[in-house]
Parts: C-alpha cells; sequence; structure tokens
C-alpha cells in the first residue's frame, strides 16, 4: 500500500486544504493549523507534506496571483481532488467503524 | 541574509518551486515584522529555512541511498574502531580533551576581559580625559584629572564636546541598623553621570536622582544590605540613610547591580554636591577626579587632544602648557589599554590577554600534535583495510572522507568531555584569576556554535594528515605485507615530539623564573620593617579624633607605638611638586607621605643623616622634611648637606631636618622614587591610616584589645584592620596570579606531552617486537635493550632541550627587564625543566620498554 497511505500529519494537512476550500495556499494552510490544532508546522516540513500529497494525486495546484507581501510571487493554491477525498473518507470510515468496535466501558473511562 | 537564503534556496529547489516557497516565507516574514522586531522575523525567517533545508535533505537521503550506506559504514567501522584499541583511543581523546578544556577556559577568560566596559550605550563616545604633570624634566601621568578640567574641556569644546562627568571616591560612613559601615565601594559623580553610563535605575529618575546635594542612588545589593531582602516593598524614595553626626541622605533610586565588566565598581552613588565645595568647584589643585567626556558622534578625539593646547594657550597664555597636558582615553580602552594613566586599582593589562591566549594556543597545539602524531602511527594497522577498500573499488578521495570522519567522530567526544573538564577546571581557575565565569550555553549560544567550529578545525587538522598518509597506501603492496613511506611519517612524528617538548621545556622554565622573582619580591628586605606592623583605616569622624584614639591604643599591652599615616608605607602612590628654597627656585615631583612625629620609628626606618622629627609638631607654620637619598640626590644635594635645607610644599614653608635611608614604597616592579616625608598638618583629616607596632605573639589578643578601645574612644566610627606584609603581598596580585596559572597550564602541557609519547612509544616498540626478540636471542642484556628502546625517545627530549633553553633565555630576560629590581636569569631553571622533562620521557617509555625486553622472545619470533 506505500505511496497511498495517509500519514497523520498528511491527514490534518489535506483535511485543512477540504476546509480552505478555494483559498488553500501554503500560508494559509499554516494558519488554519495554528487555529485549529494548535499546531507551528515548519514550512519546510508543510511543503514537503504538500509535495508528497501531490505526488500521491490527493491534491492538484494551480498558480495564483502574487501580491506585493510576497515579493511579486506567485502563490500555488491547492486542491482536494476526487482521490483525495476518497482517501479522507476511507479514513474517516477507518476510525468510524474501529470506535464503534470500542467498548463502552473504555469510552466511559474518559469521562470520569 | 534574507537575500542570500533566497539564493540558497533557488539553488536547492526547481524554479517552480522555490517561487512559491520564497513567497510563502516573504509573506510570514511581513506578517512577523508587523508584530515583533526585524531580528526576530529575520530569525524566524532564518529557521524556516533551515527546517525547509532538513526535510529537503532527509527526502534527499532515500535516493541516494548507496553513499548513505557508505556513509553509515565509516561511523560504524569508526565506533568498533573505538572500541577495539582502548588505550590508543583514551589517551588520544584525554589528551585532546585536556588540551581543549584549558583553551576553552582561557577564551572564556579572554572574551570576558574583552567585554570590559563594552555595555554602555553611549559607549563609542565616552572618553575618560586624563592629564600629564610636568616639572622640567619630571612628569607624572595619571588618570584622575583636577575638578576644573572637565568644566574647562566643556567651555573650549563647546561644539564638540557633549557633556562631562566626574567621578571620585571619599568613603563615607552611613549606620546600618545602629551599626556604622565605612563605605568603600562609593562614589560622589556629577549629577550627568547616569545619563552618560548604562547603569539602569529600577526606581528613580535617572535624569534627577544625583542633583540635589546629600541624595544618594543604592544598587540593589546595597538595597539589601540596609532595608533587607524585601526592599521593594519599602519605597525606597521615601527613605533616607543617616551618615555621621546624624546627616540625613536622601535616597533617589536604586540602580542594577553594575556588571562585572566594568572598571567602574560601586554600591552607592552620592551626588557631587554633598561634598565641600572646595572639592568640586572648578580648580586647578589636585588631580582627584576620574573625568569622562561624551564627544559629538562627529567630533574626532585626536583631532581634539591636538587641539587642546592651541585653545588652551588662547584663553590663559602659552605658558599653562608647560604645566600640564590634557589627553582623550577611549572608555573601550580603559580596561585593557591603558597603562600610561596610573589610578584605577579596577583596571587589567592586554599583556595578560597575549601571554593567556599564546599559552592556551600552545597547550592546544600540543593536543592537536598528539592526536596526529598517535593517528599516523597507528595508520600502518589499517593499512590491510585500506588496500582492501581499494581492490574493492574505493577511490582515495573516499578514504579520505573516511578517515576524517572517524576523526570527525574521536574529536566529537574529546569536545564532550572538553566542555565536562571545563565545568571542573572553571572553579579552580575562577579562584586563581578572581573572576566569576561561568559556562553557559542557553544564554551565550555563540560558545556552543565555536565549539562546533573547533570540532570540525580539529577534525581535519588532527585528521587531515593521517587521512593523506592513509589514503596514499598502494593497495598491491600493502596486502603482500609491505608498507611504503614509513620513513617519512617517523621524522614528522619525531619532530612533532621535539616541538611539543619543547613547548613543555619553556613553560616550565617561564613557571620557575616567574615563581623566582615573585618570591625575591615577597621576600625581599624593603627597608622599612612590614612585619608586625597594622594598620587600620581611618573614616572622617575618626580622622578628628586621632590623639584620642592613639591615647586608648596606647595603654594596650603589646602595643608598642602608633602614627598616623596619610598612605600605607609599604605602596605611596600620590606625587606632589615640591620647591627649593623659600622661594621656589627649582620645582622637583616627589613623592610624598603625611605622617605623625613617631612614624620613622614605628615603620622602622633608619635616620642616615640629620635628626628625626621634632616630637612636638611646632604651632607655627614651619613644616618639618625627612626626605629619601633618592630625592636628596634628585636635588643635587649630599646627605650632609640636606640637613637644614628649606622647601616649599603645598605653599607652607618647612626646613628638612634629616635623610631616611631609601626603602622601598612601591611594588618592586619600580625603582625607589624620590620621597619626601612631612610631619605638617597632620591633624585636618589628610590622615588615611593608623599606623599601629606590635609586639609579641598574641596577635588574636591585641586585636580585642584594639577594637575595645576603638569602641571606647570613637563608637560610631567603623573598625577594622589589615597587617601590612599582607598588604605588601596583595600588591604582586597580578605577578601571583601569573605565578599560579603558568604553575598549572606547565604541569598540564607536560603531562599531555608525556600521554603522547606514552602512547607512540607503546606503539613503536610493538613494532619492534621482532628486533627486540632477535637481539635478546642473540645475547644483549635486559639494561641494553632498554638502553636500545629509550634512546630513540629521549633523544627527540634532548634536541627539544637544546632549542626551547635559549628561547626561554631570551623571552623571560625580557620579562624580567620589565622590573625595577629582577632577579638574574637562572639557567639551573632551564637544566631543572631539561631533566624534568628527560625523565618524565624516560618514565613513560621505559614502562614499555621493560615489557618489550621481558617477553619471551619465541612469542615475539614464532610467527611471521
Amino acid at each position: 500500500m506505500k505511496g497511498t497511505h495517509l500519514g497523520e500529519f498528511e491527514e490534518i494537512v489535506l483535511l485543512s486544504v477540504a476546509i480552505l476550500a478555494e483559498d488553500a495556499y501554503g500560508n494559509s494552510i499554516k494558519d488554519e493549523l495554528r487555529k485549529r490544532m494548535g499546531r507551528n508546522p515548519s514550512i519546510g516540513a508543510l511543503h514537503a507534506s504538500l509535495q508528497r500529497l501531490e505526488e500521491k494525486g490527493y491534491l492538484e495546484s494551480t498558480e495564483g496571483e502574487t501580491t506585493p507581501e510576497r515579493g511579486g510571487r506567485r502563490k500555488r493554491y491547492y486542491k482536494v481532488t476526487k482521490a483525495g477525498v476518497k482517501a479522507m473518507q476511507q479514513v474517516k470510515e477507518l476510525r468510524d467503524s474501529m470506535w464503534e468496535a470500542v467498548p463502552n466501558v473504555i469510552i466511559d473511562l474518559g469521562k470520569r | 541574509m534574507r537575500k542570500f537564503v533566497n539564493d540558497l534556496i533557488e539553488r536547492l529547489t526547481s524554479p517552480r518551486e522555490s517561487e512559491i516557497i520564497i513567497g510563502d516565507m516573504e509573506e510570514e516574514y511581513n506578517e512577523r515584522l508587523k508584530s515583533g522586531t526585524k531580528l526576530k522575523a529575520d530569525a524566524a525567517y532564518f529557521f524556516d529555512f533551515l527546517s525547509l533545508l532538513a526535510n529537503r535533505v532527509l527526502r534527499r537521503k532515500k535516493e541516494n541511498s548507496n553513499s548513505l550506506a557508505m556513509l553509515s559504514n565509516y561511523f560504524k567501522i569508526a565506533f568498533r574502531q573505538l572500541g577495539r584499541q582502548k588505550l590508543h583511543n583514551t589517551i588520544n581523546i584525554a589528551g585532546l580533551a585536556i588540551g581543549l578544556a584549558v583553551s576553552f577556559v582561557i577564551s572564556l577568560y579572554v572574551v570576558k576581559e574583552l567585554s570590559y566596559d563594552k555595555f554602555h550605550a553611549k559607549g563609542e563616545n565616552i572618553y575618560l580625559l586624563p592629564m600629564t604633570w610636568k616639572f622640567g624634566a619630571t612628569s607624572v601621568s595619571v588618570a584622575g584629572t583636577t575638578s576644573g578640567a572637565g568644566p574647562l574641556m566643556k567651555e573650549l569644546f563647546n561644539k564638540e564636546v557633549e557633556t562631562y562627568t566626574r567621578v571620585t571616591g571619599f568613603p563615607m560612613t552611613f549606620m546600618n541598623n545602629g551599626q556604622p559601615v565605612e563605605e568603600h565601594e562609593l562614589m560622589e559623580v556629577d549629577s550627568t553621570f547616569l545619563e552618560i553610563f548604562t547603569f539602569p535605575l529600577i526606581i528613580g529618575n535617572p535624569k534627577e536622582a544625583l542633583k540635589e546635594p546629600a541624595s544618594l542612588v543604592l544598587t540593589e545589593r546595597a538595597a539589601v544590605r540596609y532595608f533587607g531582602e524585601d526592599w521593594k516593598n519599602k519605597d525606597l524614595l521615601s527613605q533616607t540613610l543617616t551618615g555621621q553626626n546624624g546627616k540625613s541622605f536622601k535616597i533617589t533610586g536604586v540602580a542594577k547591580n553594575p556588571p562585572a565588566e566594568t572598571h567602574l565598581q560601586f554600591d552607592i552613588l552620592v551626588s557631587m554636591l554633598t561634598l565641600p565645595k572646595n572639592i568640586w568647584e572648578p580648580g586647578w589643585n589636585t588631580s582627584n577626579m576620574a573625568t569622562y567626556v561624551v564627544l559629538e558622534p562627529h567630533a574626532s578625539a585626536r583631532e581634539i587632544v591636538a587641539e587642546i593646547p592651541k585653545r588652551v594657550a588662547g584663553k590663559y597664555g602659552p605658558q599653562q602648557n608647560e604645566y600640564a597636558e590634557l589627553d582623550l582615553v577611549p572608555l573601550h580602552d580603559i580596561y585593557l589599554h591603558n597603562q600610561k594613566y596610573i589610578g584605577f586599582d579596577t583596571v587589567s593589562d592586554i599583556r595578560y590577554i597575549y601571554v593567556f591566549s599564546g599559552i592556551a594556543a600552545l597547550v592546544l597545539i600540543i593536543a592537536i600534535i598528539n592526536y596526529m602524531n598517535l593517528s599516523t602511527a597507528r595508520s600502518m594497522e589499517r593499512a590491510k583495510e585500506v588496500g582492501v577498500r581499494k581492490v574493492v573499488g574505493a577511490v582515495r578521495f573516499e578514504l579520505f572522507w573516511q578517515f576524517i570522519s572517524e576523526s570527525i567522530l574521536v574529536s566529537f567526544v574529546a569536545i564532550a568531555l572538553a566542555v565536562f573538564i571545563a565545568y571542573l577546571l572553571l572553579p579552580i581557575f575562577n579562584s586563581i584569576s578572581d573572576k566569576s565565569l561561568t559556562i553557559d550555553f542557553i544564554n551565550q549560544p555563540q560558545w556552543v556554535g565555536a565549539l562546533i567550529i573547533v570540532w570540525l578545525l580539529i577534525s581535519f587538522l588532527g585528521g587531515a594528515y593521517p587521512a593523506t598518509v592513509l589514503s596514499s597506501f598502494r593497495p598491491a603492496s600493502v596486502l603482500k605485507g609491505k608498507i611504503g613511506n614509513i620513513g617519512a611519517g617517523a621524522i614528522l612524528r619525531r619532530s612533532l615530539v621535539v616541538f611539543q617538548f619543547g613547548v613543555s621545556i619553556f613553560l616550565i622554565v617561564c613557571t620557575l623564573t616567574i615563581g623566582d622573582q615573585l618570591t625575591y619580591m615577597v621576600n625581599t628586605k624593603l627597608g622599612i620593617d612590614k612585619e608586625k606592623l597594622i594598620s587600620i583605616p581611618l573614616d572622617s569622624l575618626a580622622k578628628s579624633n586621632i590623639p584620642v584614639i592613639q591615647n586608648e591604643l596606647a595603654t594596650i599591652a603589646g602595643i608598642e607605638e602608633t602614627t598616623p599615616v596619610s598612605s600605607t608605607p609599604v605602596s605611596i602612590g600620590g606625587q606632589t611638586t615640591v620647591m627649593d628654597g623659600d622661594v621656589g627656585e627649582k620645582q622637583v615631583m616627589l613623592y610624598n607621605i603625611g605622617v605623625g612625629p613617631d612614624f620613622v620609628h614605628t615603620a622602622g626606618l633608619e635616620i642616615i643623616s640629620g635628626n628625626d622629627f621634632t616630637d612636638i609638631v611646632p604651632a607655627n607654620e614651619t613644616w618639618e622634611y625627612l626626605i629619601n637619598e633618592s630625592a636628596v640626590k634628585l636635588l643635587g644635594w649630599s646627605n650632609e648637606e640636606a640637613v637644614g635645607k628649606r622647601m616649599k610644599m603645598w605653599g607652607a614653608n618647612g626646613e628638612v631636618k634629616g635623610v631616611v635611608r631609601d626603602f622601598h614604597f612601591s611594588p618592586l616592579a619600580k625603582p625607589i622614587g624620590p620621597l619626601v616625608i612631612h610631619s605638617g598638618k597632620w591633624n585636618d583629616g589628610f590622615m588615611d591610616r593608623m599606623l599601629v607596632r606590635i609586639h609579641g605573639d598574641n596577635i588574636d589578643g591585641i586585636a580585642l584589645a584594639m577594637e575595645e578601645k576603638w569602641k571606647k574612644a570613637v563608637p560610631e566610627a567603623p573598625f577594622s584592620f589589615t597587617f601590612v606584609d599582607e598588604h605588601y603581598e596583595n600588591l604582586y596580585k597580578s605577578e601571583t596570579r601569573l605565578s599560579k596559572i603558568m604553575n598549572v597550564f606547565s604541569v598540564l602541557a607536560i603531562f599531555i606531552a608525556g600521554l603522547g609519547l606514552f602512547g607512540l612509544a607503546s606503539y613503536t616498540i610493538m613494532r619492534r617486537a621482532k628486533e627486540l626478540g632477535i637481539r635478546k636471542v642473540l645475547g644483549a642484556s635486559l639494561s641494553k635493550l632498554l638502553m636500545v628502546v629509550s634512546g630513540s625517545f629521549v633523544r627527540p627530549v634532548i634536541i627539544a632541550f637544546v632549542i626551547a633553553a635559549p628561547i626561554s633565555w631570551y623571552v623571560m630576560d625580557n620579562w624580567l627587564s620589565n622590573f625595577a629590581y629582577p632577579v638574574a636569569f637562572n639557567w639551573l631553571t632551564v637544566i631543572g625543566a631539561g631533566l624534568v622533562t628527560v625523565i618524565v620521557a624516560f618514565g613513560t617509555v621505559l614502562y614499555h620498554a621493560l615489557e618489550a625486553a621481558r617477553v619471551n622472545p619465541t612469542n615475539t619470533l614464532r610467527s611471521e
């Protein structure tokens, strides 16, 4: 299955891209991760992850506009592909099915 | 820096990628600029880049797995090598680690010393204003200036001089919980002081704090002393300190403790206006104020100094320049580069920095040489490995890197060990050097950087030569059992041993000579009896009660005599002008000390012509003088002629009563200067100390009795005392320090050199096992074998001796010439140093030699 497996960090990056819909580029993804997850990934890690996801076919990208803050450099917008959505669903289904298998006694443990 | 980083990213990534990544980073950068400082944003930018790099490299590794596998193989072999040759590697690493630790500690010291007075915001523009007094042929250069010099500079150079501040240090006594405490770390300063120097206030307004008379600024540590740890809760700005006679001082601020790295050390600052008017009013009588001027950024100190005489002449007439000369010394130079202007106790000398750095470098070089030597010597054992690797297809370049990577590993272990040793060494060094150095990698990350650089440097320096030699082996001959160029390596190794032992001999000679000179200075007869002589500092209250104190002390059984003096007679520094005759035909500069009438007896001086002071100070204005032989010579009299001559000093006329034999009243680095001892005006607060001559051995009892009598005479004045001989030894603090540090260094140097020789000997003798076996079979005796083996090691030591002896003589002779009273260079020290090194060399070799000589030859000769 190597090549299609979704790592934990990849998963949340993929989710962030999905949440941001039309506005997902490097820094907005980073902000999203910071806001929602309290994480502060380095630019290097994020770009590596984005690139990997693109290679796996879960993301596709288009070049966007330039802004003065970027020193006139283009943004790259990311969009989740069909395969990406499927992969996300797969992960969710896998989690859900596993959650259902957890006995209630264990879940109660966490409530105490 | 951003540009550079961006360039790097562009190189590392495809253009398509780099545009996006750099764009993202730039955007973040601009965001961060809005919320924080530029420095933080720059740092974050750089860390972004590092993370990018890390991710790139990690990713790339997967693609290029072959060379990665080789790299991991190199390290695996290196680890195995470390484990296999335990003795060899222990010696190698220990030697290197000790050398590194020593130079690390010294670097800490040097960096600390170089950082003095660098924390002031206006530091670049602050200058000390020292002066040189000129009297005919004699002159004296002092750091202190007259009270008028600062105001004059401001007046003459209105455009160039922004402001000035004057600093003086008359001790004051304050009551602390009912007990009088004399504050010595106290400075009276002009109100501009806190604006010029960066000593931040925790509470109080730096612009206003020192404007009013009787206002003072405490440091934190003084605040704790007077008000306890919780002084912050006590609203000190509404509090006062009580001085003597109930005078109250208003606290106008609390400053942070001054950092250790400043020549301006203080506990308390008092406003200048607190002092009597005649002290701070612009005048030209005595130079007892350090004056600092702040120049406008555009002004050039050199041009101003050149301009001073012209402007002074323009204002006061040209003859003024014949008496005094003003100068400017940059603030940053005061601590290390100011040997000319005397007066600061808190300064050091750049020469010590040179000496210490030099020694640290030598020790480090010895250690690195060890490392090179041992690795090269061992290289033959690796010859087969090299041969096999080459046959399998390794090229020379790869082998070179293999051995460098081993070197990187070994030096890493050595560095780690060195840091550990440095931690252990630091307290010892601190106590010797009287510093408080710390190793703080968190707040001073630059040291981590420095260690990494040194680590890589040593890896290459120590590893490059062995790596070159090893990688040059020809596989065919090596695998057949022949090794090519041992000869060349052996010569290099020998010369390195020569160098190591040469340095050791040099350091030993230096240590012994410095020790000699120190012992000579401390023990030499001064011409003054400094044993059993006690000196008690007097504060202003005690000064006005000198006869009362003397009367009380006279009742104690063990006390022979007492006399007030204006300075301790073993360190008289003040010079003054004295005119010859009533009208003053001739002016000379004399050292001077003011004393009570019993001084000559109390101090144990010898009068060689004329008489002692008359017992009672005469009521009329005629002063009485005793002068020393040097002063007689300077004035061009004979000892007999001198008696009865008239002299004029500080405006008072007087008569020379007698001549005392020359005695050392300053450290032996200086020749005995001309001195005048006078008994005039000794009741107006001029006397700083009381000299007490005691007899018998009950020193503790006498001290207790003195304190008791003192409390009776002047209960409000603080009591403390020192022994004059201890005070005298203290004058040689820096020499003592040098001597102790040299001791440590020379022991370490010879230890490291011995360690290296030990390793080298073990190796060489192993290589010669067969030869020794054959010799033994042919009938060589044990002693003969020992001769053969150790001879080859003692020879380089002897060569080292021949080279090092004249060099150390030259250097030490030079050093000794700094002293007015040097010991003669003792050639026995050189011979001693030579013997010590030969013994160490012989001893280290002997162990291996004995082992080799005793082994049964059949064991060594059996296999081929």
